[in-house]
């Protein structure tokens, strides 16, 4: 031990000097290891959060919880045997005011809301408690509202305003609820009254898309014995229990797959930084070749002079996975408040020590792996270059020979396999780390693969005809000649940098698509068939409508599945489960509706009369355990219809177009008596005016104002696509500082070929033509190369990791793949000109 | 130690330059004595330099035997080599080859360093430290070779190379570099040193006046090593 720490000390001592030589090396691992850091840190955060809060977020210990119609007192008054309860309803409803209105998403709560948490109001409420602020004062009772509603509304607090059949005052504005991130996706703005309130207003009517909830703040048990009492004392009893984690499964589930995502790119930048890394290395021991043949002279073993590199290299690369762990840390303790806003979860600016400890581990195994080729170029040296002219390119000495040798082959694959299994620790998904890792090896053995066969063919080439031309050909093809690093380097930090655009580039497509033109305003349900000549005569006279179409719709209960009554088809996914209670809508088609792609089986024909055929969203196949000939029994109008599954689609609901879970085939369905479901689109910035006219004029119309959903989803999906572009950005630089390190590995070569040229007579146009179509033809080859890679990538991430359908850029993909080639040219002449402005005489001097 | 420092007998080395084979030594059989200076003189290209590396370890002759402080070269590996060299050998060269990161002092410490005799850090810097006394550079201890004048490099060079107290002191042209004054105030002092720790010498030079005051002096002519030429008195 004392023996290797005299080595160590040895090699300490000789690290002195320029440290501004491994300013790359530095800045890779510490942009690598922060965005990763980062990453993991907050999404660490969420998650803890999610864990912490999940009593907060359901708002008790256990939720009961039934769609359209209450639950018996009966029942609510065992609930209270259970521990302290707080009854909620949700439902959508409307607030007027004047000729205007707003579609609110109503809550009324009983006093003891919220069970745990408390109700975030605005300062205008003045410290009044939610109570008081709901209570009837002088026969009104009161309301709070987001603070839109009195903007949409024009009005302030103490004006008054129509909800249901009663009149109410706003009170107070609302900022958050304690288990608003468990309610998903709402439409309309929040607003709270009482219970009392409701009942006045007429609004506690059973409805479709009214749902009552029974949260629990159990006394003595706990979830599961509390669960299985209730289930035991109402076997029948149609409500849903759902526990704190189910509240948060779904939340804790996006916010997991987004920060795998992101780890995965952090991971990225650290990689294509690994390069960087290997090519620092590579420059450093090439410099100091000298000194690695006067070590051995003296006697150095090679064992020796690898303790020796490796060591400094690792004491740097600790410094810049440090730096990278400060950014890191700093980034996250800024970005979790404001995260916090934006999320309505509690995150306390905090560190994660685990997701630093990874960040650093994913460093350190990086700059091993990545050090250890150039290193092993280093043992490789001969003392006996100290009395002969110095070598060529000595990181470019190792052979495949050298790298499967157990003594490199060993340690390098046991680094790689370090970093997939810290991979999988913190992603979790050993698949997607191998995949991933399948795609990076892909990428260097193509970049490497083709710089070869670059050069291979070159040297087959037959003579070109100026010297000028052979001249740069050669450069490429020597011996030693650093095209295999360029190539390598200048492909993957562009494959990187395209890789990331295609990534935003695609999510904004996403969010284009969210508010796209053709997705409506609003959509009217329950259209009766008298009403919709009247809303159409209305769409098509009013200017500021766009667009108006309808379907016909009906309302089923779906009885069966495969013949097994939906009684016990057991726990159904949130998303789909309230179509098997009650009432689901459903419709007919002739044509496969826009919006609609067939994902398995066939469409019918547009006249087909037969035996009843279905086609269901994929959304159903795989929870049901679905496939093709299988049977729905669907009760329409108090007729069962046993329909057989002919395809299922997909739904693109993003089109924010009229589609159903549920199409039958024409022919029997179309006698049966229905209602309507139809779309309006308002031109740009007519939403409010034709809202306010639609109500007015349609006053028992139900119609959802999805426009403003969608723009809601919208802001949610530029949220992400900020935060891709922003960890998306750290990986380009990094991608950046390995080109620039990739140019600087042969400017010492093109210096001395320039003043050897120049020597000999060649003018400075010559030197710089050579230069020009020498780096112009690695640029292109890289480029192209990197095209391929990227587009894979970003391919692959978003239709296997996001989900999200993927389309080429083309014109961006070609405006950086030219630029690409465009800047290899410029900045190989820039060198080249520096090369060119040095006096021969003084550059020949320094070499002898 | 009985028998001498080097001996060679009918030894051969073989390269090849590009696809070209070059016979590079042909048929060298010598020997040199404890604490005997030998000096090796001849055109550029005769093959000192490979003599030189030959018995450093660090080219492998292609055949017959080579013998440097009772270890038989042939046969042994690369690290095997440096340890034979960190226990044989003191290296003095025509570039200095100094460590530019290292001062003077921990310079020649690392040649202690790199022995792993069993000496603690103390006692490493304090022999570094007397050696680089015995070259006149105690003042020059913690200079960095940038800051030191051509002369003054090649004495901490000398100081490395005989800090261990070598059986062999190889010097390839070691006055190349320095004007004939320095050079000649570099040799004196190498020979003396030399002489102290009873260390061989194997000199390689183009100036005939150094190489005058070898004990020996050897031809090199086209690979061959030619009869010794007697030194006058």
């Amino acid at each position: 031990m004392s023996r290797l720490g005299g080595w160590v000390r040895v090699a300490l001592v000789d690290l002195r000097g320029d440290v501004r030589r491994f300013a790359i090396l530095l800045a890779c691992l510490a942009l690598g290891v922060g965005a990763i850091a980062a990453v993991s840190s907050v999404g660490a955060a969420l998650q803890s959060a999610i864990a912490r809060d999940a009593r907060v977020i359901l708002g008790g210990d256990l939720e009961v919880r039934n769609s359209g119609t209450d639950i018996p007192t009966d029942q609510v008054a065992y609930f209270s045997k259970l521990g302290a309860v707080a009854k909620v309803v949700d439902l959508n409803a409307r607030a007027t005011a004047g000729d205007k209105s707003v579609f609110l998403s109503l809550r009324a709560i009983g006093d003891n809301y919220p069970l745990v948490g408390g109700v975030e109001l605005g300062a205008d409420a003045n410290g009044a408690t939610l109570p008081d602020l709901l209570a009837s004062r002088d026969g009104v009772a009161g309301v709070v509202v987001d603070a839109k509603v009195l903007d949409r509304l024009g009005l302030s607090l103490g004006d008054q305003v129509s909800i249901g059949n009663a009149d109410f005052i706003i009170r107070a504005t609302l900022k958050a609820l304690p288990d608003q991130a468990a309610q998903g996706f709402q439409l309309g703005l929040p607003a709270l009254m009482s219970l009392e309130s409701l009942h006045n207003a007429d609004l506690d009517v059973a409805g479709a898309l009214t749902r009552f909830r029974y949260k629990i703040a159990l006394a003595t048990m706990d979830f599961a014995t509390a669960s299985a009492d209730l289930r035991k004392a109402f076997p029948d009893a149609p409500w849903d229990l759902r526990s704190p984690r189910d509240a948060t499964a779904d939340l804790a589930k996006f916010f997991d797959l987004f920060s795998r995502f992101l780890v995965l790119v952090g991971l990225s930048s650290l990689l294509v930084g690994g390069v960087g890394v290997s090519n620092a290395v590579a420059a450093y021991i090439n410099e100091r070749q000298s000194s690695i043949a006067t070590l051995r002279s003296l006697g150095a073993t090679s064992a020796r002079v690898l303790v020796h590199f490796l060591s400094q290299i690792m004491l740097l690369s600790l410094v810049g996975i440090a730096i990278g762990l400060v950014l890191g840390a700093g980034s996250t303790l800024i970005a979790l408040p404001i995260l916090s806003g934006m999320l309505a979860i509690d995150l306390p600016p905090t560190l994660d020590p685990a997701a630093l400890a990874a960040a650093a581990g994913f460093g350190i195994l990086i700059a091993f792996a990545f050090a250890l080729l150039p290193l092993r170029g280093a043992q490789k040296l001969q003392p006996a270059s100290l009395f002969r002219a110095a070598g060529g390119n000595l990181a470019g000495g190792i052979s495949w020979r050298d790298i499967v040798r157990p003594r490199t082959a060993v340690p390098l694959v046991l680094a790689f396999a370090g970093i997939a299994g810290l991979a999988v620790a913190v992603t979790g998904e050993p698949m997607l780390v191998l995949w991933y890792g399948v795609g990076a090896l892909l990428a260097f053995a193509l970049l490497r693969a083709a710089a070869w066969l670059l050069q291979f063919a070159l040297r087959l080439l037959p003579p070109l005809p100026t010297g000028v031309l052979r001249q740069a050909i050669r450069a490429i093809h020597r011996p030693g000649a650093p095209a295999p690093v360029v190539i390598l380097s200048l492909g993957l930090g562009l494959a990187l940098l395209l890789m990331i655009t295609l990534l935003d580039s695609n999510l904004r497509a996403q969010i284009d698509g969210a508010v796209a033109d053709k997705a409506p305003s609003f959509i009217l349900i329950d259209v009766k068939q008298d009403q919709l000549a009247a809303i159409k005569s209305f769409a098509d006279t009013d200017p500021q409508i766009t667009k108006f179409d309808s379907v016909s719709m009906l309302r089923g209960t779906i009885e069966a599945v495969k013949g097994k009554p939906v009684t016990e088809l057991g726990p159904l996914p949130d998303d789909i489960a309230d179509m098997f209670k009650g009432d689901t809508a459903l419709s007919w088609a002739k044509d496969l509706p826009a919006g609609s792609t067939l994902a398995e089986g066939k469409w019918w024909a547009p006249d087909y009369s037969g035996d009843p055929l279905i086609s269901l969203s994929t959304e159903l196949q795989k929870p049901l355990g679905l496939k093709l000939g299988d049977q729905l029994t669907i009760s329409v109008l108090g007729r069962p219809l046993t329909a057989t599954i002919a395809s299922f689609r997909d739904i693109d609901w993003r089109d924010g177009g009229l589609n159903f879970r549920l199409l039958f085939s024409p022919g029997l369905i179309e006698k049966a008596p229905q209602n309507f479901m139809a779309s309006i689109k308002a031109a740009d910035g007519a939403n409010d005016a034709v809202e306010s006219r639609l109500s007015k004029t349609f006053p028992a119309l139900t119609f959802l104002p999805v426009g403003d959903a969608l723009e809601r989803i919208a802001g949610i999906l530029a949220s992400l696509a900020n935060a891709v572009a922003l960890v998306g950005s750290i990986a380009v630089l990094s991608g950046m500082l390995v080109l620039a390190g990739a140019m600087a590995v042969g400017r010492k070569q093109r210096e001395a070929d320039a003043v050897v040229m120049k020597v000999l007579g060649a003018t400075r146009r010559d030197v710089i033509v050579a230069f020009t179509v020498e780096y112009g033809i690695l640029g292109l080859l890289a480029a192209l190369l990197a095209l391929i890679l990227g587009t894979t990538g970003a391919w692959a991430i978003l239709t296997y990791v996001l989900e999200i359908p993927f389309a080429l850029d083309i014109e961006t993909s070609l405006t950086i793949t030219l630029g690409a080639v465009a800047l290899t040219i410029v900045t190989g002449m820039l060198t080249t000109w520096s090369a060119m402005s040095i006096r021969p005489a003084r550059q020949l001097r320094a070499e002898s | 130690m009985s028998g001498p420092v080097v001996e060679t007998a009918a030894m051969n080395l073989h390269l090849t330059s590009g696809k070209t084979p070059l016979h590079i030594l042909k048929d060298i059989s010598f020997h040199i004595d404890p604490g005997e200076v030998v000096a090796v003189v001849g055109p550029s290209g005769s093959g000192k330099t490979s003599l030189l590396m030959v018995l450093g370890g660090l080219e492998r002759a292609t055949d017959g035997a080579v013998t440097v402080g009772n270890t038989t070269l042939a046969g042994l590996g690369e690290d095997e080599l440096a340890i034979f060299r960190r226990r044989n050998l003191g290296i003095l060269f025509q570039n200095f080859h100094l460590i530019p990161s290292m001062t003077a002092l921990e310079n020649v410490a690392l040649a202690l360093e790199i022995a792993e005799d069993g000496r603690s850090y103390k006692a490493i810097r304090t022999a570094a430290t007397e050696a680089l006394a015995a070259v006149g550079l105690s003042d020059r201890l913690d200079h960095l070779p940038s800051a030191l004048s051509g002369g003054e490099q090649q004495r901490v060079g000398l100081a490395r190379a005989i800090v261990n107290k070598p059986k062999l002191l190889l010097a390839d042209e070691p006055t190349g570099n320095l004007d004939q004054e320095t050079g000649a105030m570099v040799i004196d002092m190498m020979f003396a040193l030399a002489r102290d720790n009873d260390t061989a010498v194997f000199l390689i030079t183009h100036d005939r006046s150094l190489a005058a005051k070898a004990d020996r002096i050897l031809n090199m002519n086209h690979g061959h090593l030619s009869a010794a030429v007697a030194v006058p008195a």
